[in-house]
């Protein structure tokens, strides 16, 4: 409990020194009332189900820890146990072992309550070749969550940032919805909530699925026409939620492949930072400079 | 139904306020769709969140589960981690098994016919009525034709004990999974070999292993060092889940991975060599690879050593198989005039340069250890798949790969057994009375069967395929004690199936369906269809019967591991509207026919002696694991070696443990479901290899491997016919008559080992065919599209996402007046709904653009597809670089759906390609009747 | 209210009407009516937006280079011209209102600007620049000898080219969109913005009848020069895009070239917004329907040079093979405007009409010029 405050609280002094540092100037007495009012940090908010990291599942023992997933889970806690501004959450995906199945896809639908139309993780296939030479690749797409992404500075009204620990998250309430940063981001990783139910396509009755509570960023959200997140710019945020609880991203736990790893980039023994350096590791579009914490392995 | 459920329901009506009318005071407030407050009452009821564990039947690969539940709802899905068959992963169609619940498409109640069939409409009953309406019709059937009339299928889910238990106890034989409309060619091989199923490569990680120190680890080394799959798409069709991981590791652990298949499937995409090989031409490649390795096989050579004859230990009769494999290698064929199985003759046919054919021999017999595994339509739906599966069977064994650790495992003989007396095996034994051309015989229940006794004598998986033949002749038993015996099948029970869209030629199971007699009246009085969706074969029902989603109901899986793990499919929410689990429909059914008097149906044997559900499954999971203390490491050195295991994996593990000698049974405390509630869903035994040793795990009559299936042993003075076939030779030789299917082949009965003859509909291979080459240029096959079953599609999340080539968003914009399955079937809800161009996937024509551009194609191009016999269907094209020019693919299941319980996929029925249109209805493969689904051939013909 | 007026009158009236259909229907429907979404997240009520503030900046600068330039030519359009550039900036303002997933929101834009945001800028000039042309509104009507006006017309010179600039800015700082990711894109924006604004007062002013040779003059070569920097703007954007062959961007501009709506960019924009009023004005100019006609075309064209500027450039996937990736609402790479984005696009430019003409009703627009 008194790490997870501290935590929510080292976050929201890294955003307010964000904040100063542009504030400067003719606008720095309009953020003000915006911090004071609570809007701001509410995304820093804690997860829902209680508080701080939840304790390691009991997991099948494996021999010299091989079990990737065991690993993982470890990785997390000890980032957990280091101030926020520490960690560096990164996501290696490697192309060798993603087998095109769309688990990931579907768990982060499910995971994060996301309507028709909307996707923080499609899988790309893309073809080469022709007949009988031809090859074939399945290319994973979460947010980058860019060390430099040019979806933030474009934001109108900061309602998109980068948190201390590298995510990129968007206050739906303070998102005006004028979808700038989805022109703005070269990966199309952020999608607009145009406010599509499934039950427009089935039946017109609300579905039980939809009706629930978005975990996303702790925030509980039940969606409903004409509220946020409807109307707002939506993208992956690493499974933020799940992460500080300790548990790995949905589409992590569940690919199909075992090709999705993830952790602590700042923390030289976590797996993504073994995988991260290997020589065959690359990131998409790296000319453009955006430095994406998703790495891809070939 | 049981007290307990009973109290819970009413308690949950009270709450939602509904009074004596309950759900149908409720359905009556809106248009009845408005039932769905029943969530709303069952969300009170359950606030809060929990998890639970249990299993997937999305397919049938049933992984294991750990779902989310958010105020009664089923929030989210993951893989339950302590499950090593997907250690914690789970495919997209699993996680969407939570919109398949609340799908608007689900059958909600009970209902009856009231148009003709066919025409799809229906009239809401209470059970009561129904179950009233089952009852009498069976009796009725029972006592004019006799119990064998009734055929209860329970198609493709495996959580069928209480069905078999129910019906069994009826007494009719015919309770059937949909063995022969899956793959009992490809199963042969194996079956015949090793009284096993399915060969899977050893690549399940994590496995439990014995460890010198005595402890038990989770292992993760990948050894294999090369898999060959066949006509097999395990990273598409996710019936093998470790298959999608393991191969991946494997290859990153330095395997090579060789795919076979005329489309570049997914699992292609993953491997170091695509060999996109002519359909229906497997056979072709098995036997030249056979016949390269032992022609240049060499002892003395480490580089030309291919067979490894220490199988000898553990096997009979390779040289009689030997002899009459090579028996072939001096004939021409007909076709080409080559030597059969040389490489050039293999070339000729498989479109495989020759050599490549002699590389690939090579290869998999220098590599080792290696797997070489097919799959369904690769040889399971061709005509002579059982020739593939037999080679294919014997070059795994020869080459010394089975169950060697990274080599082959057939996983039907490792995983747990489960079942037992909840299967009714006991109710087949009884001995009934028939009067047979006027004279009175007796015999067991069993030997009734239409088809082990009937025209498929050899069909240990029944014959689902040639169902409407017989819905339309009748059955005539032509072996065993009732020889000449005829009875017409009057009642139809199908449940989790959709024949009319898979059990081969559709418009024949519309026809026999539809069937009247002189007077009118259907041929087969009742049919009864019970499922969670709304497919197509349930429009032809006169009785719909809401079952229990699986994330509603509890069992067992069924699943291929590479040791025996077993685990729960377990209550996650209660069933929703009035559907009813497996259980609870049986036994309510057998309620009914033991109020009306059916004397074969017994308090003692169903209420009384299972009187909760969880007491039946606790039935059900005495027989595990079952399986022998055998191989290396041994799973429990303390416990005698080759004994049978039963009972919980702590008690066997801390030797609290009974040891009977005699039966050599080692009996722990029994597995319930409660001690696997208590251990996370789950029970693993552990694993060990060289299970072939001493007779280990292996059914056959020999306790070996077994390369002859009809041969004489001498025991105690007494000359004994035995191996697998033995027992269908002597039926046969007694009437002497031969079965229709091995007459067609020339054949008098089966032979006693290797043999071989030629697939039909393909003028590559088959000189009969031969003529068709030019008018019908096109091979058609099918494969499966990731995101669905027959029915499975119709949920939102599984009919976007595109794949493979075969389910693509080339739909066009529609507006459609929404159909949806009400109270009373399908029912229009009023709403105008329009789905954009593009965004909603949509089986499609797969097709090399060679070809398209050739016949002035483009993608997208709406054509007709017709075979020699005038089936047509039609659907777009998709012009892409991933399949073999002369062939196209469609998704199974994918298109031409006219029930309106498939959504969207209904939607587009008419611009999308049903391959069972297409299908020869009398193309059933000769030993076991199975529907040769691959074995098609088209012209094209654009038409939009 | 003379006969034109009273067209226009109905015109615009028709328009409204019409196009409350789409109000409602974006306000029951919120954005499952418009075609845009994830993928082309901007559509034609962009387009409408950047057209019309392009048109406010065009006629504001005819007022502020008569009166703060003291070009003598121009000082009889001042007057039209500012309530042009009014009624031109509201109606953008409100189209981009409307496309906002949370309009009651807009005031954010205000309390919590990002410095760093374009668009966050963008809000403040808007604000400065309404309340300029009211200030300049009210002083032009109420006190048109006020010296403050000049000074106040010359500031609004200022910003009026920097605003067109930034207008051009906000497209081209987006270095994901390789179409926009150009510094030509601000100077085109203010060119264009500069002769569509013009074209649509001279074209007004001949309409209403009270155009002054001299005038006509002057802008006939103005705007000539104009839409001939314009082509040259765009050959050279589009040439040695074609030549450096950015694959993105190449792609781009095949969208615009030859894509389902190649006519948007041959007929419209080139033809009848480039060509026919080049050769109308150069060599027709002297006769005032060629001039007005020239005028007509150049504004109400305009549309389609911004429409092919915001929406090929996000046609076009950011990764390759996203367009089969998954497929849903939203989630389309064909962009074409649902009816209801023309309604209310429709609507939008009707309020603007009524607007201009309803204050045109209440403020003379004759000016004299100045001595
Ligand atoms: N997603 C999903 N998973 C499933 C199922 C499902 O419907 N959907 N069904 C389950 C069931 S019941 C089964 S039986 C299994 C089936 O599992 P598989 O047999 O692996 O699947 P299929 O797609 O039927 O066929 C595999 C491949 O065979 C190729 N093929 C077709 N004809 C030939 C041929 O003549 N020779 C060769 N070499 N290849 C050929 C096809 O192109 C296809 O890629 O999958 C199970 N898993
Ligand atoms: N042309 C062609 N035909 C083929 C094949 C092919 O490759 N090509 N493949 C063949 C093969 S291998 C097979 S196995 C068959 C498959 O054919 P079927 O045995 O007909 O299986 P599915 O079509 O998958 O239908 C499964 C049914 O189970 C229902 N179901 C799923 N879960 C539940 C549940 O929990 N409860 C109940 N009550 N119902 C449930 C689904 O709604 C669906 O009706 O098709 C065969 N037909
Ligand atoms: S990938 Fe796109 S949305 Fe994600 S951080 Fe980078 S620019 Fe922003
Ligand atoms: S859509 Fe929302 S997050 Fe994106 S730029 Fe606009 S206000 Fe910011
Ligand atoms: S990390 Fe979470 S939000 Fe991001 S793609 Fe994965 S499941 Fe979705
Ligand atoms: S779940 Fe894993 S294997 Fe499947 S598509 Fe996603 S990353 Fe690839
Ligand atoms: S592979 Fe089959 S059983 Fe496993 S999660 Fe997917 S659908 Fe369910
Ligand atoms: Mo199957």
């Amino acid at each position: 409990m008194a790490q997870e405050t501290q935590t929510r609280i080292r976050a929201l002094a890294t955003r307010r020194a964000f904040l100063t540092r542009f504030a400067s100037g003719i606008f720095a007495s309009l953020i003000v009332p915006a911090v004071a009012s609570g809007v701001l940090d509410q995304v820093e908010a804690a997860p829902q189900e209680g508080a701080g990291p939840a304790p390691m599942p009991e997991l099948p023992e494996g021999m010299n820890g091989q079990h990737p997933i065991e690993r993982m889970l470890q990785d997390l806690q000890r980032a957990l146990q280091k101030p926020v501004d520490q960690r560096r959450w990164a996501m290696v995906i490697d192309l060798r072992k993603c087998v095109g199945c769309y688990a990931c896809t579907v768990a982060c639908i499910a995971e994060n309550k996301l309507p028709p139309g909307i996707a923080y993780r499609p899988v790309i296939t893309e073809t080469r070749g022709t007949y009988p030479n031809v090859s074939r690749r399945f290319i994973p797409r979460p947010c980058m969550q860019c060390e430099n992404p040019p979806c933030v500075p474009v934001c109108p009204v900061r309602a998109t940032w980068k948190r201390p620990d590298g995510i990129v998250v968007i206050n739906y309430d303070q998102c005006i919805g004028c979808r700038y940063c989805i022109t703005a981001c070269p990966y199309a990783a952020r999608s607009f909530d145009s406010g599509y139910f499934y039950s427009d396509f089935e039946g017109g009755l609300p579905q039980p699925y939809e009706s629930l509570p978005s975990p996303e960023y702790g925030e509980n959200r039940v969606r409903r026409k004409d509220t946020s997140p409807v109307g707002n710019v939506r993208k992956c945020h690493f499974c933020l939620h799940r992460i500080e609880r300790g548990q790995l991203p949905a589409c992590v736990l569940s690919c199909m492949g075992r090709a999705t790893y993830f952790g602590d980039l700042n923390d030289p023994q976590s797996l993504v930072s073994e995988l991260a350096s290997r020589p065959n590791a690359f990131r998409l579009k790296e000319e453009l400079g955006t430095e994406p914490k998703v790495f891809y392995l070939v | 139904m049981i007290a307990t459920r009973k109290v819970s329901r009413r308690d949950f009506l009270k709450i939602a306020g509904a009074s004596a009318g309950g759900l149908a005071a409720m359905a009556a407030l809106g248009s009845g769709f408005r039932t769905l407050s029943a969530h709303e009452a069952q969300q009170q009821q359950e606030a809060g969140s929990r998890v639970v564990y249990t299993a997937c039947v999305m397919c049938p690969a049933e992984c294991g589960l750990e779902v989310h539940v958010e105020n009664g709802v089923v929030s989210r899905i993951y893989g339950n981690i302590h499950v090593p068959y997907n250690s914690g992963t789970v495919c997209a169609k699993g996680i969407s098994g939570l919109q398949l619940v609340y799908s608007v498409n689900r059958i909600k109640y009970p209902m009856i016919r009231v148009g003709e069939r066919g025409e799809g409409r229906f009239k809401r009953v209470t059970w009561e009525e129904a179950l009233d309406y089952i009852a009498t019709k069976l009796i009725e059937i029972k006592q004019k034709y006799g119990p064998e009339s009734v055929i209860m299928d329970c198609g493709d889910v495996t959580d069928r004990d209480p069905y078999y238990y129910l019906f069994r106890a009826f007494g009719t034989p015919h309770t059937v999974e949909h063995g022969s409309i899956c793959d009992t060619p490809r199963r042969h091989g194996p079956k015949l070999m090793f009284g096993g199923k399915r060969i899977e490569p050893d690549i399940m990680r994590p496995v439990l292993v014995r460890q010198p120190d005595g402890s038990l680890k989770n292992d993760y080394s990948y050894r294999t060092r090369l898999i060959i799959y066949v006509g097999w798409n395990p990273f598409t069709a996710t019936r093998i889940n470790y298959e999608s991981r393991g191969t991946v590791e494997a290859r990153l652990a330095g395997a090579r991975i060789i795919v076979i298949d005329p489309a570049f499937s997914n699992t292609a995409t993953k491997a170091d060599r695509w060999i996109p090989i002519r359909p229906g031409t497997d056979a072709d490649l098995f036997a030249a690879m056979l016949r390269y390795i032992l022609e240049n096989h060499r002892d003395d050579d480490p580089f030309r050593r291919y067979i490894d004859w220490s199988f000898k230990e553990y096997s009979q009769g390779w040289e009689e198989f030997e002899a009459a494999f090579r028996s072939w290698w001096d004939k021409k064929d007909p076709l080409n005039g080559l030597p059969y199985f040389s490489l050039e003759w293999a070339a000729d046919r498989t479109g495989i340069d020759a050599a490549t054919i002699a590389e690939l021999a090579h290869t998999f017999g220098i590599t080792k250890p290696a797997a070489l595994v097919w799959g369904m339509n690769g040889i399971g739906h061709h005509y002579n798949g059982y020739v593939a599966s037999i080679l294919g069977t014997a070059l795994n064994v020869i080459t010394g790969n089975m169950e060697v650790p990274g080599g082959a495992i057939d996983t039907e003989l490792v995983k747990s057994s489960k079942g037992g007396k909840t299967s009714g095996g006991d109710f087949l034994k009884r001995e009934v009375t028939r009067i047979v051309n006027g004279r009175e015989v007796k015999g067991k229940i069993e030997e009734l069967h239409m088809d082990g006794y009937g025209d498929w004598p050899a069909a240990w998986d029944d014959v689902v395929g040639d169902y409407p033949r017989r819905f339309i002749e009748g059955v005539t038993l032509r072996y065993g004690p009732f020889r000449g015996h005829h009875y017409p099948i009057k009642a139809y029970f199908i449940r989790t199936g959709n024949p009319v869209i898979t059990g081969s030629n559709t418009q024949k199971w519309i026809e026999a369906l539809t069937a009247k007699d002189e007077s009118g009246n259907y041929k087969v009085e009742l049919v009864v269809y019970i499922d969670t969706v709304f497919l197509e074969t349930g429009l032809y029902a006169d009785v719909i019967l809401p079952e229990a989603s699986s994330l509603e109901r509890m069992s067992l899986s069924d699943i291929y591991p590479v040791h025996p793990v077993l685990y729960l499919r377990d209550f996650v929410i209660r069933p929703l509207y009035e559907s009813k689990t497996p259980y609870e429909i049986c036994w309510a059914l057998a309620r009914k026919l033991y109020e009306k008097g059916d004397p074969d149906i017994q308090p003692k044997d169903f209420w009384e002696k299972y009187p909760t559900e969880e007491d039946f499954w606790n039935e059900a999971l005495k027989v595990a694991p079952g399986r022998p203390n055998t191989g290396e490491p041994l799973p429990y050195p303390n416990l005698p070696k080759g004994y049978k295991l039963l009972g919980t994996p702590d008690s066997l593990e801390a030797g609290r443990v009974q040891i009977d000698d005699e039966k050599k049974e080692i009996r722990g405390e029994p597995l319930t479901v409660q001690w696997l509630r208590e251990h996370h869903g789950v029970a693993i035994w552990p694993m060990s290899w060289k299970r072939f040793h001493g007779g280990g795990v292996l059914q056959t009559d020999s306790k070996k491997v077994e390369f002859v299936w009809d041969y004489t042993v001498e025991k105690d003075g007494k000359i004994e016919r035995k191996g697998r076939y033995s027992k269908y030779n002597k039926l046969i030789e007694e009437a002497g008559e031969t079965p229709p299917g091995i007459a067609r082949l020339g054949w008098q009965k089966y032979p006693a080992t290797f043999y071989w003859f030629e697939t039909r509909w393909n003028p590559y291979t088959n000189p009969d065919y031969a003529k068709y080459r030019e008018e019908y240029p096109f091979q058609v096959i099918s494969g499966r599209v990731h995101h669905a079953m027959s029915g499975t599609q119709m949920v939102d999340w599984l009919g976007r996402l595109p794949t493979e080539d075969l389910w693509a968003p080339l739909n066009d914009e529609r507006i459609v007046e929404e159909v949806i399955i009400g109270e009373n079937g399908p029912t229009p809800t009023g709403r105008r709904v329009r789905i954009p161009r593009g965004t909603w996937s949509i089986g499609v024509i797969q097709m090399n653009r060679a070809d398209g551009e050739r016949l002035g194609l483009k993608t997208g191009d709406l054509v007709e597809l017709e075979t020699p016999q005038g089936f047509k269907t039609r659907g777009k094209v998709y012009l892409v670089e991933t399949i073999r020019p002369g062939v196209l693919r469609v998704p199974l299941g994918g298109g031409g759906r006219f029930s309106p319980g498939l959504g969207k996929t209904y939607v587009f029925h008419d611009i999308t390609p049903n391959h069972n249109a297409l299908v020869d209805p009398e193309n059933l493969s000769p030993i076991m009747g199975q529907p040769a689904y691959g074995d098609v051939i088209v012209k094209i013909r654009k038409i939009g | 209210m003379n006969r034109t007026e009273k067209i226009l009158w109905g015109i615009a009236l028709v328009g409204f009407l019409a196009g409350i259909a789409g109000l409602i229907q974006r306000f029951t429907g919120g954005h499952t009516v418009a075609a845009y979404g994830t993928y082309v997240p901007w559509g034609l009520w962009v387009a409408v937006y950047t057209t019309l503030v392009g048109i406010s900046i065009g006629s504001f600068l005819i007022a502020a280079l008569g009166e703060g330039a003291r070009i003598r030519a121009l000082q009889p359009l001042t007057r039209i011209a500012l309530l042009t550039a009014f009624a031109a900036l509201a109606g953008g303002l409100l189209a981009i209102w409307l496309d906002l997933g949370h309009p009651l929101r807009f005031w954010k834009l205000f309390l919590s600007t990002n410095p760093t945001s374009i668009m966050g800028w963008m809000a403040w000039f808007y604000t400065a620049y309404g309340i300029l042309l009211l200030v300049l509104i009210y002083l032009q009507w109420a006190r048109p000898t006020s010296p403050l006006l000049r000074l106040l017309f010359g500031l609004g010179l200022a910003l009026a080219v920097i605003f067109g600039g930034a207008e051009g800015a906000l497209f081209g700082v987006v270095s994901a969109q390789a179409l926009w990711e150009s510094a030509l894109v601000p100077i085109r924006f203010l060119i264009e913005g500069a002769a569509s604004g013009m074209a649509l007062v001279l074209f007004l002013a001949i309409l209403l009848g009270y155009l002054e040779p001299e005038s006509g003059r002057f802008l006939r070569w103005t705007l000539l020069g104009l839409l001939l920097t314009v082509a040259v703007l765009e050959w050279s954007e589009y040439s040695t895009t074609i030549y450096a062959g950015i694959p993105t961007k190449v792609e781009s501009l095949r969208v615009v070239l030859f894509g389902p709506f190649w006519w948007v960019f041959w007929i419209f924009q080139i033809g009848l917004g480039l060509v026919a009023p080049i050769i109308l004005l150069a060599f027709l100019g002297e006769r005032k329907v060629w001039l007005g006609t020239a005028g007509g075309l150049i504004a109400f064209t305009s549309l389609s040079a911004k429409l092919n500027l915001v929406i090929p450039a996000l046609v076009v996937p950011e990764l390759e093979g996203l367009r089969m990736a998954f497929t849903g609402p939203g989630l389309s790479f064909d962009y074409f405007p649902t009816l209801s984005e023309w309604l209310l696009a429709v609507w939008v430019v009707s309020v603007a009409a009524l607007i201009f003409l309803a204050a045109y009703r209440l403020l003379p627009a004759e000016q004299a010029r100045h001595a």
